[in-house]
């Protein structure tokens, strides 16, 4: 039996996703063995792992696109967030709290004001993208990863920071127009962009409709 | 009748590719008859794209064959058309044949 090209097989092998890899694989073969050169097995593999990967590079440039827009009015939400009458008297009743009630809760209620938008912002991604609200599963799993990823990033941001922002001095054109505030929406972009990846690995496909 | 609308060039052809070849088609012979239409090589990934997406709107249905050594071990995967997907081509012919009705002639041809 003739060999295949080994560099265009491993390419094919590694750097084509979806279900009919194989089957694709098994062609390409059978065509080399009944007479097509090693030329042509290396232009269909490359056409193919061009091909394969297109859907692959859009699904990926949508999903950080969309983490970047969602992340924009980011520092605007935590600055009315944290200066609401709302959060400072809730605030204030939980750091009464016993510890270390008191320190879980308080930091949840700082985190409150980025988590919730995150993972609305994924939800309303899997919604929109895959045209369906029986997203639970997917959901949770992006959830779940966002809040190590999060947690991560903010600390390697915080680490980056000359200086801390501090949401609760700033004015509302300081907020819209310091280029600082980049550390605070990247962490919030970063964490929804891979919590979209880990919820939906593969490009989503339409509906799939049983056969007649 | 959303499905009409997006039916490109090439999912119709391979719809209509599985017409010709009938049963036992699998992606080298779709490609071959393709290639027929189309008079230039086809690409056997692009191939396997408009199939995997043309089964994910049910207009094909694919089923696997047995492992053969000339394969390497793999099966092949053949394709046939199911009723929708006879549905849809019948709906691209009716659409197709009413606008060439309306396509002005050229000079001279009296054909």
């Amino acid at each position: 039996m003739k060999r295949p090209p080994a560099l265009a097989s491993w390419m094919l092998r590694h750097l084509t996703p979806g279900p009919r890899r194989e089957d694709l694989a098994g062609d390409l073969l059978e065509e080399l063995c009944n007479g097509r050169s090693r030329a042509w097995y290396w232009r269909q593999s490359l056409a193919a792992v061009a091909i394969a990967n297109r859907r692959h590079a859009r699904h990926y440039t949508l999903a950080a696109l969309f983490a970047v827009l969602w992340s924009l009015p980011l520092p605007l939400l935590q600055f009315h967030a944290f200066r609401s009458a709302a959060f400072q008297s809730a605030f204030v009743r939980l750091i009464q709290l016993d510890w270390p009630s008191s320190a879980l809760a308080t930091t949840a209620l700082e985190f409150a004001p980025v988590l919730l938008p995150l993972w609305l912002g994924l939800l309303l991604y899997l919604v929109s993208t895959t045209g369906s609200w029986h997203q639970f599963g997917r959901f949770l799993r992006g959830l779940l990863v966002s809040l190590p990823v999060f947690l991560l990033v903010t600390l390697v941001a915080a680490t980056l920071a000359h200086q801390p922002v501090d949401m609760h001095q700033s004015t509302l054109a300081g907020i819209l127009l310091d280029p600082s505030l980049v550390l605070v929406r990247l962490p919030f972009a970063l964490s929804l962009f891979v919590s979209i990846l880990a919820a939906l690995p593969q490009p989503p496909n339409p509906t799939r409709r049983t056969a007649a | 009748m959303k499905d009409r609308a997006t039916l490109g060039e090439l999912d119709l052809l391979i719809l209509l590719a599985l017409v010709q070849i009938g049963d036992r088609a699998y992606a080298i012979p779709i490609a071959r008859e393709l290639a027929a239409y189309k008079g230039r090589e086809v690409v056997l990934g692009s191939v396997y794209a408009a199939l995997e997406r043309l089964e994910e709107r049910g207009l094909v249905l694919s089923t696997l064959g047995d492992p053969t050594p000339e394969r390497g071990g793999r099966a092949k995967r053949y394709f046939e058309l199911t009723r929708d997907g006879l549905r849809e081509l019948h709906a691209t012919r009716r659409v197709l044949t009413e606008l060439w009705r309306k396509l002005p002639r050229l000079e001279g041809d009296h054909a």
